[in-house]
């Protein structure tokens, strides 16, 4: 899916953003107005129009494209319009701009469009590249399946290794009290160090080198192998919910710092006509 | 101790209890054999805790295994129980309740889930995606945009409305409509500082003329609103061409559009205009007119001539000049041979833009003598003023009559003849003295005027009246200043040049009538239009202003819509 969004439609949107930043430039240097180019020249409150207007429609975009009973367009046609003529604000907006910034609501509408097509970016990218990542991850399995696979092999372990010896049994318990999966925001986005499991294999790892009676070597290994699966396990669910984190992370700051630039471009646009 | 021990099973809406009593001090709760309460639950150690009771009702729980246990909600290593209190140990609840009067504690015990639901459980519950960790998008959409709009437009619209509020906002900075600012302002306007309402009186409307005029008083039209019929002009608001916030370099707007969207095809659009069109400097601009003072009788009027005319303008300034006799090389005067140079009469003004007029006294003197007596070679006549001349000679001759000892060949005796001082004249010798005198005067003031320096630049009117000295009279003097009233011109920025560059037919000029004010095309050897790619870049504003000093104040009346 990931690719249709760029070659959608043979670049349709690709084109059409790339000719209104051209178009943009072309004018903006054959524009030759009587003070330093800005928003207040006709120029520039052409551009300013054209890229109020495509700010709006793309936030308008974001929200209609995620209803799904919405017969308007397809989510592809939609992403790649979005991608697009997003791109071709920081032309638009620049231009617009006249390349003169200050500590002002002017400038903090342009930073905050700059941040939300940089963010947007960062969103293509994981949209690019992080979906792979996740199909092998998760081998067709889901969420809660894995839990639940985990949740068996660990009463498995604990069953086992009740038959070896309470001791054991003790470890065994402590490990499956100390697995834990997701949590915070730093835990959801970063890999653990399991000192845990390799604590646990160790131990069991040793027991089995020490033991001189077959049958308890059988439930050893039994239990080494089945403590080795389940961490497995455990690893690929924290995968999996760093990987879905990577892919939404961005919407925490595109999505805040879109809503955050309209407020600003209503502040932009009134206080211009308010202080004419 | 009695301890009574209920094992709690639903069935259906109803619970059902199994019964066990254990007696002794310390209860050692596990699933192993050493256990003094065995619960069946996988999650459980084999020893797990220990139940020790300190008194009726109340016991001391420790954890004696490596696993955890968890009291009223929080995860402990030792807690006192006591009735009401719940105890989680692996997927087992065990409740305190009020011992019976022969036990002396009692506890439920529920069994939980199985261990992998347990297990499951526990994880499903963990914060397993973003959206089960801190605020949503939504919170934090609706807080940025509350904050954008709060600092942003909320409050400089409080600054605007609220009276009180105004100057403590500004005093902020960030928290006042200067957030607003849309650049530096220019230096000029700097002293305004954060007031924005200095200017920005209405909401929703530019800047209304009154507001620049509260300061800029008295500021000249482009033309005179009562003669002219211009609405493109007096409704053209003063901010449409000085544009603010842009820093200093564009308050004034000089580009040659301003000049051209009217001067363009002036007489296209006013035919009765006296004014050429002009499109650009470098080849689309009139020749330049020289204003030159025009004798009607005693009368002067201001006639406009272009340097283009077929004839070549004369100027009538009433003086005798030649600059080709000036500028001679070892011209002969009374201090040995000079070469003049332009420089020894025309000497730059205070600002150097302009000239200091030339003085007789100055300039002129020390070749074009006024000494009248070569016995007194020091003693000068008056210059620029006729009756005090005859007065000076006057006076100065009757004295040396009435003193005598005077050496003239055609004097009577009684100026030549030396007389002892206190010596008294006759009533004879003194008419005979005043007579010699008059005579005198009237004969060196006729030399003075009529052959010697006057007359050598000036042109003199004689007026006879008869039984007295005659009257003259010097044609005034009126050398055209400025040459270009309409534009301006500054000398010291043309130092670079030699004065011949412009005014190179001086050298040739012999009579004073000739112009010697360069026309356009000597500007163009260097300048040309603000788009030229060859010469230096020059605006309409180079040389011309907008508003015209010799037009009416704008009173703003008209343009304040």
């Amino acid at each position: 899916m990931h690719h249709s969004f760029v070659s959608h439609r043979n670049f349709h949107y690709f084109k059409i953003a790339l000719g209104l930043a051209l178009l943009s430039i072309a004018l903006y240097v054959g524009d030759s107005p009587s003070e330093p180019p800005n928003g207040g020249t006709w120029l520039g409150y052409t551009l300013g129009s054209l890229g109020a207007v495509i700010i709006v429609l793309l936030l308008w975009l974001g929200i209609r494209k995620r209803s799904f009973q919405s017969r308007l367009g397809t989510l592809a046609g939609w992403t790649s319009s979005h991608i697009y003529l997003g791109t071709a604000l920081i032309v638009i907006g620049t231009l617009h701009a006249g390349f003169q910034f200050g500590w002002n609501v002017h400038t903090l509408a342009y930073a905050l469009m700059i941040l939300v097509i940089i963010s947007g970016f960062y969103g293509v990218y994981t949209y690019y590249a992080v979906p792979t990542l996740v199909t092998e991850n998760r081998q067709q399995r889901s969420k809660r399946q894995m839990i639940q696979e985990i949740a068996e092999l660990d009463a498995r372990c604990l069953e086992i290794a009740e038959g070896v010896g309470e001791d054991i049994h003790e470890i065994v318990l402590k490990s499956v009290e100390a697995t834990q999966v997701g949590g915070s925001l730093r835990h959801q986005l970063t890999l653990r160090d399991n000192d845990t499991a390799k604590r646990v294999l160790g131990e069991i790892q040793n027991r089995l080198t020490q033991s001189i009676y077959p049958a308890q070597s059988q439930r050893l290994h039994d239990l080494l192998e089945a403590l080795r699966e389940k961490f497995v396990l455990v690893d690929r669910i924290e995968h999996d919910i760093r990987y879905r984190g990577l892919m939404r992370i961005w919407l925490y700051f595109h999505v805040p710092l879109s809503v955050a630039l309209l407020g600003a471009l209503i502040a932009h646009i009134f206080s211009v006509f308010f202080y004419w | 101790m009695r301890c009574l021990v209920r094992f709690v099973q639903k069935k259906g809406r109803s619970l059902s209890y199994t019964r066990q009593e254990i007696d002794a001090d310390t209860i050692v709760i596990g699933r192993g054999s050493a256990a003094t309460l065995r619960l069946d639950d996988i999650l459980i150690a084999p020893q797990h805790a220990a139940l020790t009771l300190s008194g009726k009702g109340k016991a001391q729980l420790d954890n004696v295994g490596w696993t955890s246990i968890n009291v009223n909600g929080k995860t402990t290593d030792t807690s006192a129980v006591t009735a009401g209190d719940t105890i989680l140990i692996g997927g087992t609840r065990i409740d305190v309740v009020t011992a019976e009067d022969h036990f002396d504690f009692a506890i439920d015990i529920t069994l939980g889930q199985s261990g992998p639901e347990h297990i499951a459980a526990r994880l499903l519950a963990s914060r397993l995606s973003l959206n089960d960790v801190g605020p949503s998008k939504r919170a934090w959409s609706w807080a940025l945009l509350l904050v954008v709009t709060g600092l942003f437009l909320v409050i400089p619209l409080i600054t605007f409305f609220v009276d009180d509020l105004r100057a403590p906002l500004r005093e902020t900075g960030l928290l006042s409509d200067v957030v607003w600012d849309s650049g530096n302002l220019a230096s000029a306007h700097l002293a305004i500082g954060r007031d924005c309402n200095v200017c920005h009186q209405q909401p929703f409307t530019m800047v209304r003329d009154d507001a620049c005029l509260a300061c800029h008083r008295d500021m000249p039209e482009h033309v005179d609103p009562q003669a002219h019929e211009l609405e493109q002009i007096h409704a053209t608001r003063c901010a449409a061409c000085h544009k603010e916030h842009n820093g200093d370099k564009h308050l004034v707007r000089s580009d040659q559009r301003l000049c051209v969207d009217c001067h363009g095809d002036l007489k296209q659009q006013h035919p009765d205009t006296g004014l050429a069109d002009v499109r650009d400097f470098t080849d689309a601009h009139s020749e330049f007119k020289v204003s030159l003072r025009r004798r009607h009788g005693d009368a002067f009027s201001i006639e406009r001539i272009s340097l283009d005319d077929t004839a070549a303008p004369e100027e009538s300034s009433g003086i005798k000049f030649t600059h080709a006799k000036h500028l001679e090389e070892n011209l002969r005067t009374f201090s040995g041979r000079v070469t003049l140079t332009c420089a020894d009469c025309h000497t730059p003004d205070a600002g150097g833009q302009a000239f200091k007029p030339i003085e007789m006294e100055t300039h002129c003197a020390d070749c074009h003598d006024l000494a009248f007596d070569a016995k007194v070679p020091d003693l000068k006549a008056p210059h620029g003023n006729v009756p005090l001349v005859q007065q000076v000679l006057l006076g100065y001759y009757s004295q040396i009559a009435l003193e005598g000892g005077y050496e003239d060949d055609d004097a009577p005796a009684v100026v030549t003849r030396r007389r002892r001082p206190g010596q008294a004249l006759t009533p004879t010798e003194r008419r005979t003295a005043l007579e010699w005198a008059r005579f005198k005067t009237l004969d060196i003031t006729e030399e003075l005027f009529e052959f010697r320096v006057c007359h050598t630049c000036h042109t003199i009117d004689r007026d006879e009246q008869p039984d007295q000295l005659p009257v003259y009279a010097v044609r005034p003097v009126h050398i055209a200043k400025p040459w270009y009233p309409k534009a301006r011109f500054d000398h010291a920025r043309h130092t670079t040049m030699v004065c011949e560059e412009c005014h190179g037919d001086a050298i040739e000029s012999e009579v004073s009538d000739d112009v010697l004010i360069p026309g356009i095309a000597n500007c163009r050897e260097c300048h040309g239009s603000e788009n030229a790619d060859d010469r230096l870049r020059s605006t309409c504003d180079s040389c011309h202003g907008f508003h015209l000093h010799d037009v009416a104040a704008t009173t703003g009346d008209a343009k304040n819509h």
